[in-house]
């Protein structure tokens, strides 16, 4: 009976909610933990310690209450709303690439970058032909490169190749 | 009368063509810099200081300005269209205006940006000829207390941009507080939170944490599903893209309220645009019928913080020629301008060059009417870029992001930030945290740590200075009235529902 | 190796007035970068963008000259960017004081100023020390007994506490035996908006700036804080005039290159900033701001580095600001 009811308990848990409190909590100590190295008060008033700390404890105390809040609701049995993660790897992967791209940024040239994520994110994410793919990434970049570098000197980081 | 008299010899000078050819030049330059993300006023009109030096100083000035405020009216486009913020005071105008652009009214949005822009932009300018002296006296009496008092009241409107949960939207905001305080603290020479970077011994950028949160924050979000449409519907018809008579009459209020706000705050050295806008959005909310429709794409919403962003153009402009004192990057741009001209920006520079003032005046009267024509007949074109299909719209976003945080400082590191704030944008979304208050948090926090720090050292330590001064009581009052707002009104509701029991 | 490289400089001169170009003579061929270490608007970056504009309308520009901002860290980002562009032939930057000052108290600074290539400085700054008109201190002896009487009630604003107001602040606190507050501020707007405002007792201004609130009857000038009296200001006393014994502390601004960089190139930029330093906007510029001239090139510009950073060290070490290096 009563490991029904925890698994119960368990289930209905938003854990998402709770996992982002927890980091949040574990940023608000982190803060906190490097704010006490610092001078805490002078006397002319706050040092460089004083608002760090404020911060860091309120960004605890705060997320301890989402917590409690949480559980308190879920105890009571009130109806709890669940996030929908479906999609998120579609949205982890769109993000590497991005990822990638930008650590390509210096070898390879925002333009060689720029056509290699767009190439990505229609081909992979969006599951388009290559052609479709070659003509977004060529219009974009190209568009891009004549807008930014060309007519208004934006400098991009630019590839062996020159641009 | 002499004021009618002087803004006479002002059109007079403005009205000359070669001095309206460049007004254009400048408001045409600024609106294609303002729609840009990322390329700021500050670093256009620095671009063209060293042309704009062999040019005669009226001329000059005309044309510097025109970018100045020209930009503001483009900055509203990409805040609409892609929800990327173009510069710190769109991020406000992108709560509601993107909203807007998801209901199919991003003409609507766009149109509404224009008119608000325009007729703040002119209550600027009159309020600039007619009571710049002494307003600037008055803005000398902000000292240290009387900007921790702003920033206090600046930081609870996060009461009024929480959605949700109120818990949530205070937890981004403090986590905006940290951010502002990484980088070397100026009072001590302390480095905070740099993790060893040199390039975070400045502190993170406004703009990357903006764009990352809000346009790759939605990019990612967007990515969670393949629809076969378009990603927005877009209405056919010019009809449908221009702002009803409607639109207007309920932005009625917000367009003066943005004026007012926007250029009183513009007016304060160091204080600036994003608080104004975030403002007068707070104040927009505060007195609406509807509070409760706020965020989800009201035409007030967008109108108070284009307003506000706007007439801020004209108070920044009252301390740079009443006193000489820029109380901005884009002011002390123009201030090294007049020196590189052999002004002598200061208390007299009015007196000494009347016609360079009354000219500015008069083109920026011009100015304006020039940007609201330039701008309405672009609204329909531009609503039709969410036409694109989402396969081409998201990764253009991407890339006007990146471009757009790596033109502020050419700097590899903040690309790598915005990927990271996209991220957690992303997250933020999915767990019901508003990206919002983060920025609030960001701008305000570390004006507001200063300024408590260097009050504090004027009065050796006595809290009693933050206070007893008169003007940051006053001040204080309205953060209170604002932070106790919710609370009285659950407690009437509550004692209506009590009374309703009873009865 | 210094004597032959000035040697060969002038040679490379006369030779260019002879008009005969020397054979391995260096020209740029493309745009050539000011690279500053601030934001636009602010003091260097105003400055390299007034150089640029003086090459452009003296016609002595060879190409395009950009501008280029390398903001963070007080300029050790663009010291870092400088240091890693060895020999590069078309990269300039504008150093000021902090150039001296942050390698000597940041730990991460990979850049000094002795290992790159000074071309050039190009001016000196000078200060003075001004009131309010309404304020009770009529002379710098009066503010400084205020100041011993109340020890720490008056207030002075200024930028970091490695800028040049700070600097100065803890020479005159030395020389006059007073102390007195520093209130940062992030803005120049916000300093004189401070004084003007009178939530401040004293700020350290420049005398272009000064003149104006004179003129206007807002501001009262107790001293100038250099050595010889500032020409548009007659009336004021130098510090040391009034009987304290303060250094001169003038912002140095000026231009350097990369490390390594060649010979021909070193001279060629030194030329092109001698002649622009001869042309009558030069001179115009100059007495516009109130700028001393402090034009420097070759042996004399590497004394003069080593010596402003030896000074600016005993400053630093004076007001207890920890060294690294």
């Amino acid at each position: 009976m009563r490991v029904a009811a925890t698994m119960n308990f368990w289930k209905s848990l938003n854990k998402s909610e709770l996992v982002a409190a927890g980091l949040l909590i574990a940023l608000g100590v982190s803060i906190v933990q490097q704010a006490r190295d610092w001078v805490y008060v002078t006397p002319d008033g706050p040092g460089p310690g004083f608002f760090p700390l404020w911060i860091g404890s309120a960004i605890i105390a705060l997320a301890t209450v989402v917590v409690l809040r949480h559980l308190f609701a879920v105890f009571r049995q009130q109806p709890v709303a669940k996030i929908n993660w479906k999609g998120t790897r579609r949205v982890l992967l769109g993000w590497t690439g991005l990822a990638v791209s930008i650590a390509l940024l210096e070898p390879a040239g925002f333009v060689v970058s720029f056509l290699l994520l767009v190439l990505f994110l229609v081909m992979v994410i969006y599951r388009r032909s290559f052609i479709a793919a070659l003509c977004v990434g060529l219009g974009a970049t190209a568009g891009f490169w004549i807008l930014f570098v060309k007519l208004l000197q934006v400098q991009l980081p630019a590839g062996p190749w020159g641009f | 009368m002499e004021i009618l008299s002087n803004l006479m010899n002002g059109f007079a000078v403005a009205l000359v063509p070669i001095n309206l050819w460049w007004c254009f030049v400048g408001v045409f330059l600024g609106t294609v810099v303002g729609i840009l993300p990322g390329l700021g006023p500050s670093a256009t009109i620095a671009l063209l200081l060293p042309l704009a030096t062999q040019m005669n100083p009226t001329a000059g000035i005309i044309m510097m300005s025109g970018i100045y405020y020209g930009a503001k009216y483009g900055g509203s486009t990409t805040s609409i269209l892609l929800n990327v913020p173009g510069e710190s005071a769109s991020v406000v105008t992108c709560l509601d205006g993107f909203e807007m652009a998801r209901n199919g009214r991003a003409g609507p949005a766009l149109g509404i940006a224009a008119i608000s822009s325009f007729i703040a932009g002119t209550v600027g300018v009159i309020l600039l000829m007619l009571v710049a002296p002494p307003v600037a006296e008055f803005a000398l009496r902000f000292g240290p207390p009387e900007y921790f008092a702003l920033m206090a009241f600046g930081l609870s409107m996060v009461v009024l941009l929480a959605g949700k949960s109120m818990l949530k939207a205070l937890l981004s905001m403090f986590v905006g507080l940290w951010l502002a305080t990484i980088g070397i603290d100026m009072f001590t020479d302390t480095e905070r939170y740099t993790l060893d970077q040199i390039e975070l011994l400045d502190g993170v950028q406004f703009v990357v944490v903006a764009i990352g949160t809000f346009a790759i924050g939605e990019v990612l979000a967007n990515l969670t599903s393949d629809s076969k449409q378009a990603a927005f519907v877009v209405p056919k018809g010019v009809r449908n893209l221009m702002p009803t008579w409607q639109d207007i009459k309920d932005s009625r209020f917000a367009f003066l309220n943005g004026s007012i706000v926007g250029f009183f705050v513009g007016v304060l050295p160091g204080a600036g645009s994003t608080i104004a806008s975030f403002v007068s959005y707070g104040i927009e909310k505060a007195v609406s019928k509807h509070p409760e429709k706020f965020g989800t794409g009201v035409v007030e919403g967008v109108a108070a913080p284009e307003a506000a962003n706007n007439s801020e153009t004209g108070g920044a402009l009252v301390p740079l020629m009443t006193l000489g004192i820029p109380g901005s990057a884009t002011t002390a741009i123009l201030l090294a301008a007049f020196i590189l001209w052999g002004l002598r920006p200061g208390p007299l520079l009015i007196q000494d060059h009347p016609e360079l003032f009354w000219g500015l005046v008069a083109s920026m009267y011009i100015g304006n009417v020039m940007l609201l024509i330039l701008n309405l007949p672009l609204v329909p074109l531009f609503a039709q870029i969410l036409k694109l299909p989402g396969y081409v719209l998201y990764p253009v976003i991407l890339g006007v992001s990146i471009i757009g945080v790596y033109s502020v400082d050419q700097r590899l590191l903040d690309t790598w930030l915005v990927a990271f704030f996209g991220l957690l944008g992303f997250l933020m979304r999915k767990t019901d945290y508003p990206a919002a208050p983060l920025i609030l948090g960001l701008v305000l926090g570390d004006l507001m740590e200063n300024a408590v720090r260097q009050s504090l050292m004027m009065s050796q330590g006595d809290v009693s200075i933050l206070y007893t001064r008169p003007l940051a009581l006053v001040i204080l009052v309205m953060t209170s009235a604002v932070l106790l707002g919710p609370l009285f009104r659950q407690v009437a509701s509550w004692r209506t529902k009590v009374a309703d029991q009873e009865a | 190796m210094k004597h032959i490289r000035s040697i060969l400089a002038g040679s490379i001169m006369a030779a260019a007035v002879l008009g005969g170009a020397p054979v391995h003579a260096f020209t740029p061929d493309r745009t050539i970068e000011f690279m500053v270490h601030s934001g636009p608007g602010a003091g260097n970056d105003v400055f390299g963008r007034a150089v640029q504009g003086l090459l452009a309308k003296t016609k002595l520009a060879p190409q395009t000259i950009q501008v280029v901002n390398k903001t963070g860290g007080g300029g050790l980002v663009a010291m870092a960017y400088l240091g890693e562009k060895k020999a590069e032939t078309h990269l300039l930057a504008v150093f000021t004081s902090v150039w001296f000052v942050n390698p000597q108290i940041r730990a991460k600074a990979k850049v000094t100023m002795n290992d790159l290539t000074p071309i050039a400085r190009l001016v000196l700054e000078p200060a003075v020390m001004t009131v309010l008109t309404e304020s009770p201190y009529k002379t710098t002896k009066e503010f400084f007994e205020a100041a011993k009487a109340n020890p720490g009630k008056l207030k002075q604003s200024g930028g970091s506490l490695s800028g040049r107001d700070n600097t100065l602040r803890h020479l005159l606190m030395k020389a006059s035996g007073a102390s007195w507050q520093f209130i940062s501020m992030k803005s120049g707007g916000e300093r004189v908006a401070a004084l003007l405002g009178g939530h401040v007792d004293m700020y350290i201004m420049e005398p272009a700036e000064a003149e104006e609130q004179i003129r206007a009857g807002k501001i009262r000038v107790l001293a100038t804080l250099m050595n010889k009296r500032i020409p548009s200001l007659p009336d004021v006393a130098t510090i040391n005039e009034q009987g304290y014994n303060v250094p001169e502390v003038p912002q140095a601004r000026g231009f350097v290159g990369p490390p390594g960089m060649a010979p021909d190139v070193k001279a060629y930029y030194v030329d092109l900033l001698t002649k622009l330093h001869k042309t009558p906007e030069w001179s115009g510029f100059l007495k516009d701001n109130r700028y001393e001239d402090g034009f420097l090139t070759g042996a004399g510009l590497d004394t003069f580095v080593n010596e402003y950073t030896q000074t600016l060290r005993g400053i630093l070490k004076d007001a207890g600001i920890k060294l690294v290096r």
